[in-house]
């Protein structure tokens, strides 16, 4: 009899519990919202790093000075924001905290485990744009495959646009043993000017800059005769640089910052 | 890098050279930059931000960016910087030199 009274109790208990979990909206909302703020607070803690560490090192009076501060990588804040997003699963803030990782660590083995966890849980996620856009400066051997992952996963126009062009931008450079890939970095370029002028990409659409990709793998090569540049100095002064023929040419892209 | 510049600028002022500059600052900035840092080679004003019409063509995405072309005008390296611009302007210019012999 106590027994049964017992499993009754935990019955009742165990259907409270079950109670408890569908009625517990509120509850949740605010363990959910718990977790962002955590997130925000996180990134609250490293921008003000980040902004106390400008402000000393302008205020530093000398060189020796300057060197005793310590930059605050975003790596070292980065086993936090993997904890919270793992404690957080299926929480808005944990996507947050992994596209923090992303999008600020270049390296370290949170980085590869967060790369990973995005790929299996969020690749349907638009924020996804923002992370293939920044594994274009990262190595071919963590890139690549990444992104051929992401671009069999991904739903959204806005990724796929980022994805394609990250992906040509990655083979188009050398990776350790020289190699370029080249021929399919052009055909990914041409598929991104073909299809995601509504895509927004630096300045302007990301299908301008995939044609400024195509302009440059066809007419900006090693051994490729310059295009032309015509234009004025800075009293309105028209002039070419094909002026300049017949001497040995330093271009210099620049700008005083 | 002006500094540098000035002396390569300097260094080869009496042989077939010349550093031509594409420049993205508005323009009251490169009129003050040009008579600050003294510069004395031609600067292309490419419409006072990073998104002018050249930079655009070229697809410059990083400053600066550095092309070295040949006496005919041929794309031979890109972005040597310091030392080694050095050493391949030279080694352009006495390519030329061979080859004028």
């Amino acid at each position: 009899m106590k027994r049964i009274l017992l499993s009754l109790l935990l019955l009742t208990g165990a259907a409270g519990g079950l109670a408890a979990q569908t009625d517990d909206a509120p509850k949740k909302k605010e363990k959910a919202g718990a977790a962002s703020e955590r997130y925000e607070a996180l990134v609250k803690e490293f921008e003000t790093a980040r902004a106390d560490y400008f402000k000393a090192s302008s205020k530093a009076k000398s060189d020796a000075e300057r060197e005793k501060l310590r930059y605050p990588q975003a790596e070292t804040y980065a086993a936090r924001f993997l904890t919270l997003a793992r404690e957080n699963p299926s929480d808005s803030a944990a996507l947050d905290a992994l596209v923090w990782i992303a999008t600020n660590c270049r390296n370290g083995d949170e980085r590869q485990t967060t790369l990973e966890l995005l790929l299996k849980d969020h690749a349907k996620s638009p924020q996804m744009a923002k992370v293939a856009q920044s594994l274009i400066y990262s190595e071919r051997a963590t890139a690549e495959p990444w992104l051929r992952s992401l671009l069999k996963e991904a739903t959204e126009h806005e990724v796929k646009g980022w994805a394609t062009y990250a992906l040509g931008r990655v083979l188009r450079a050398e990776d350790r043993s020289g190699k370029r890939g080249i021929d399919e970095a052009e055909k990914l370029f041409e598929e991104v000017a073909a299809n995601y002028d509504d895509v927004k990409g630096y300045s302007k659409s990301l299908a301008v800059v995939a044609k400024g990709e195509l302009f440059e793998l066809r007419n900006l090569g090693i051994g490729q005769t310059a295009p032309d540049i015509e234009g004025q100095d800075v009293d309105g002064k028209k002039f070419k640089l094909s002026d300049y023929r017949g001497k040995v040419v330093v271009i210099d892209f620049w700008g005083d910052w | 890098m002006y500094p540098h510049e000035r002396s390569l600028v300097q260094r080869l002022k009496d042989k077939p050279f010349a550093l031509v500059g594409v420049n993205s600052d508005p323009k009251s900035k490169l009129k003050q930059v040009l008579k600050k840092e003294n510069m004395t080679w031609r600067s292309f004003w490419d419409g006072g931000d990073t998104s002018g019409p050249i930079a655009t063509k070229w697809n410059v995405l990083g400053w600066p960016t550095i092309y070295v072309l040949d006496h005919k005008g041929v794309i031979r390296f890109r972005d040597a910087r310091e030392k080694a611009l050095d050493q391949a302007v030279d080694s352009l210019l006495k390519e030329m030199g061979e080859a004028g012999q």
